[in-house]
């Protein structure tokens, strides 16, 4: 017993001068920009029933009625994202992004091909929501307003908001643009032509989680 | 009997949970309804709502820069400057108050040129020609003794435990305390089984 109490005594002494290692990890020098790695999707997508589909029409945000979804294992954190095109048909593409969950599908004959945690406008500089289709697309676009690089823009409205890779993480928001992950933009940029509608809603929560 | 098995195995399958774990799976069970909503397998994805107030439009580099930042440091006794070099004039103030006139000691008598060309071929190398040494005291000036303060003594600093080492001479006296405790608990029983 007294030789336990001496061991943790120890322990939390050396905890105390040499600190943990979270401490060491620290980030030296400039900011990088994250590199957050893909998180794979499961193997089968899920199949939306009549039902879903149903209610994806109530729900609004869908230019084409959705056919799949891919298979997430959990919520996503800032930074994380989902893509997996392969095997998808070509089709239509459209966007729809929720500001309540900050989440974006991207869908493509009806199928989802990609999802990811995003950024949207700050209280006093809000995302517009609607139906805006792409207005302009440009790989190394910088903002003129800002004068902060905006990679793989995809311009929605002609006073700036847009698409945009950016640093996603906690606590940061946009000055109205929508940011994404820059690999998931990169994905994104190649899909997306100009012309794709983009929904941008707030989603009211759904009281009944799981009824039957 | 098959047929039995078969609808027991349906209306098994019907349950929401067994639905749902299918659904999960991708597998399309056709007229059966889905016990999970478009809406709750949305939200399942979802990182929550955005927080209030925890909002930056800024990059927080500065932030990333003060975190790593030190964010206390132990300073050292911190003595005082050195007085800086006198200038040329005040020099000569501090110089000329303080000299007490020094008259120059007594020199020897010069040596004649006939003891230093003609010296013994005994001697030594080391034999110094005093001459220089006579001429070098004639035209010597009296320095002022310098008034340089000496340099201060650096005092220790004194050691302040760490954290770890207040928590392990706590945890010391308690162990300490506990001990004597058991010891006068255990000797009190003694007596008392006596």
């Amino acid at each position: 017993m007294g030789l336990v109490l001496v061991a943790a005594a120890a322990a939390t002494g050396f905890f105390f001068a040499y600190g943990s290692g979270a401490e060491r990890k620290a980030p030296q020098g400039a900011v990088a920009q994250p590199t957050r790695p893909k998180l794979a999707a499961g193997g089968p997508r899920i199949y939306l029933t009549a039902d879903q589909q149903q209610e994806a029409q109530v729900i609004g945000g869908f230019e084409q009625v959705p056919v799949s979804l891919l298979k997430v294992k959990g919520p996503l954190q800032y930074g994380d994202f989902v893509w997996n095109d392969a095997q998808v048909p070509k089709g239509a593409v459209f966007i729809r992004v929720d500001l309540r969950t900050q989440l974006m599908s991207v869908f493509r004959g009806g199928h989802e091909i990609g999802t990811a945690v995003v950024l949207y406008g700050a209280d006093k500089k809000e995302t517009p929501t609607g139906r805006m289709p792409i207005l302009w697309k440009g790989r190394n676009h910088r903002s003129s307003l800002y004068d902060a690089p905006m990679p793989y823009t995809m311009r929605l409205t002609g006073d700036g908001v847009a698409i945009h890779g950016s640093d996603v993480r906690w606590g940061a928001a946009t000055h109205g643009c929508i940011g994404v992950p820059t690999a998931f933009a990169a994905h994104l940029f190649d899909v997306a032509k100009v012309g794709d509608p983009v929904f941008v809603l707030r989603s009211t929560p759904d009281p009944s989680a799981r009824t039957s | 009997m098959g047929a039995i098995i078969a609808l027991s195995l349906v209306a098994l399958a019907s349950t929401p949970l067994a639905l749902t774990t299918l659904a999960q799976q991708g597998v399309m069970l056709p007229g059966a309804v889905s016990a999970t909503k478009l809406m709750a397998m949305l939200d399942a994805r979802s990182p929550g709502e955005r927080e209030q107030g925890a909002l930056s439009t800024k990059v927080k580099k500065a932030a990333v820069v003060a975190a790593t930042k030190p964010r206390e440091r132990a300073l050292g006794k911190v003595f005082p400057a050195q007085p800086a070099p006198t200038t040329p004039t005040q020099k000569l103030a501090t110089v000329v108050a303080p000299v007490t006139p020094v008259a120059p000691a007594p020199l020897a008598p010069p040596p004649t040129l006939a003891s230093v060309v003609a010296p013994p071929a005994g001697l030594p190398g080391g034999f110094i020609l005093p001459g220089i040494g006579g001429i070098g005291g004639i035209g010597a000036t009296p320095t002022p003794p310098t008034t340089t303060p000496p340099p201060p003594v650096e005092t220790p600093v004194p050691a302040v435990p760490e954290p770890g080492t207040w928590m392990l001479m706590l945890l010391g006296f308690g162990i300490a305390g506990t001990a004597a405790r058991r010891g006068r608990r255990s000797s009190a029983a003694l007596l008392k089984a006596a």
